[in-house]
């Protein structure tokens, strides 16, 4: 048997400017649907058929708010090719921003920890006390939910 | 004017000026250098619906030619706080867009004093007559533009397309349009598709057209949306990358007429100093040449 191939998506949700806050969060359930929803506007019926297997959405880090889509290798291009279209979802205006498009969950870890830390870098310098910094890292690196996900 | 050749990718050659206002530079800028852009274009844009009203009732052709093309953006305080922000290698230009039906119309804007100040110029013809006179030698643009609003109404044939083509026009798709609402997503799928069956989706490129900050897509997102445009990953990343900077090219090229290239005296950067120290070579020519391969000749 050939073996099924994925697509992962990371993708992060970012609140539009005006509603800028720490507290913003949206359900991945929400996304999830927002998604199918937008798959059916677009491609119709075919696309939400299509991208039905093995599609799933979850957080890795919802402080961060870093999500993965998984996908079907092939089907996956409806999802990618809807995601700037999103506006809003659970009624709050929002834009995703791909990152990384990967066919491991492994490959998208990596890639994850060093864009992380790349902004965790960024952060610091404007933070004063050591303390709020170790903080900032915890929450930042966090990547526990992914390694679960992987094992 | 070296440096308006050397341009970094990633490109968004038409961001309208709304957003460049004295409150909001700052934010806009970063924002832009945030997504990956480092070559922006500030688009301005006219119409010659008025036009016609205006001459009827002023009666004098004077006053109408001097309104007619608004005078560019000036550069000067954005490129300070680019400075100021340490925006690396981030360039912005001047766009003007003309909308016009006919090419009566289209002629007394180019006589305009202020047309020539504009780095980039964009065309949108209305009706088949301008749509023809695109078509023909007499225009000289950068970029064949469509505004999703209305429907496309020109009948567009292979041969047009590829007249257009060797003009040295390039095609715009902007995708802010596609983001906001249905109708003109629709408008905008059926064009990218005609180009695509037209003519394989030659000298296409994606800009955002955006009125608003909250349009902007990273280039990534752009490559990916780019698969409802009927065109591949290699076509959508020239799109965003290679495409917007031979526009840029061509530009140059326009302005300076029908020339192949120019020589310019290079100031030597000290960068440029300890590469020639490491590499033990004596130091031939301050001249720096540039061939302009796009140019007629």
């Amino acid at each position: 048997m050939v073996r099924v191939k994925l697509r992962y998506i990371v993708v992060e949700i970012n609140p539009t400017r005006k509603q800028q806050s720490s507290e913003f969060t949206v359900k991945h359930v929400s996304i999830f649907q927002a998604l199918a929803d937008q798959v059916q506007k677009i491609h119709g019926d075919f696309g939400a058929a299509a991208i039905r297997a093995g599609f799933v959405v979850r957080y890795i880090n919802e402080h961060t708010r870093i999500a993965f889509i998984r996908a079907r290798k092939g089907p996956h291009r409806f999802v990618t090719s809807v995601i700037p279209l999103i506006k809003t979802i659970e009624g709050k205006e929002v834009f995703i921003t791909t990152l990384y498009t990967g066919a491991t969950l492994r490959q998208c870890y990596i890639y994850l920890k060093q864009y992380q830390q790349k902004k965790l870098d960024k952060f610091c310098s404007t933070l004063n006390t050591e303390e709020e910094k170790s903080h900032l890292k915890e929450v930042m690196l966090n990547l526990d939910s992914f390694v679960n996900a992987i094992q | 004017m070296l440096k308006n050749i050397k341009t970094e990718s990633f490109y968004d050659l038409c961001i309208e000026e709304s957003l460049f206002l004295e409150e909001n530079v700052e934010e806009s800028l970063k924002y832009l250098y945030e997504h990956g852009y480092r070559t922006i274009a500030i688009n301005q844009s006219i119409n010659d619906d008025n036009l016609g009203a205006q001459k009827k009732s002023k009666g004098s052709n004077k006053k109408v030619k001097n309104s007619e093309v608004p005078p560019p953006i000036d550069l000067s305080p954005l490129i300070e706080t680019v400075d100021k922000l340490n925006l690396r290698g981030f360039q912005i230009f001047n766009r003007l867009t003309i909308t016009y039906s006919n090419s009566e119309t289209f002629n007394k804007f180019i006589k305009s004093n202020h047309y020539k100040k504009y780095h980039l110029i964009a065309i949108i013809p209305t009706t088949p007559e301008a749509h023809n006179y695109a078509c023909s030698s007499a225009v000289e643009a950068d970029i064949y533009s469509y505004n999703p609003e209305n429907k496309f109404t020109a009948r567009l044939t292979r041969k047009m397309y590829n007249k257009i083509v060797q003009h040295g026009y390039y095609f715009e798709l902007q995708y802010s349009h596609a983001i906001e609402d249905s109708t003109k997503r629709k408008n905008l799928i059926h064009v990218s598709h005609m180009y695509h069956s037209t003519g394989k989706s030659k000298n296409v490129f994606f800009s955002s057209g955006a009125k608003n900050l909250n349009l902007i897509r990273n280039p990534y997102d752009i490559l990916s949306l780019g698969f409802l445009f009927g065109l591949n990953e290699l076509q959508c990343k020239s799109c965003v990358q290679h495409t917007p900077q031979q526009v840029i090219i061509h530009s140059v090229g326009r302005r300076h007429g029908k020339a192949l290239f120019f020589v310019e005296n290079v100031e030597e950067t000290q960068e440029n100093d300890h590469n020639d120290l490491s590499n033990c070579e004596p130091q031939k020519k301050k001249i720096k040449m540039i061939v302009d391969a796009d140019v007629e000749t």
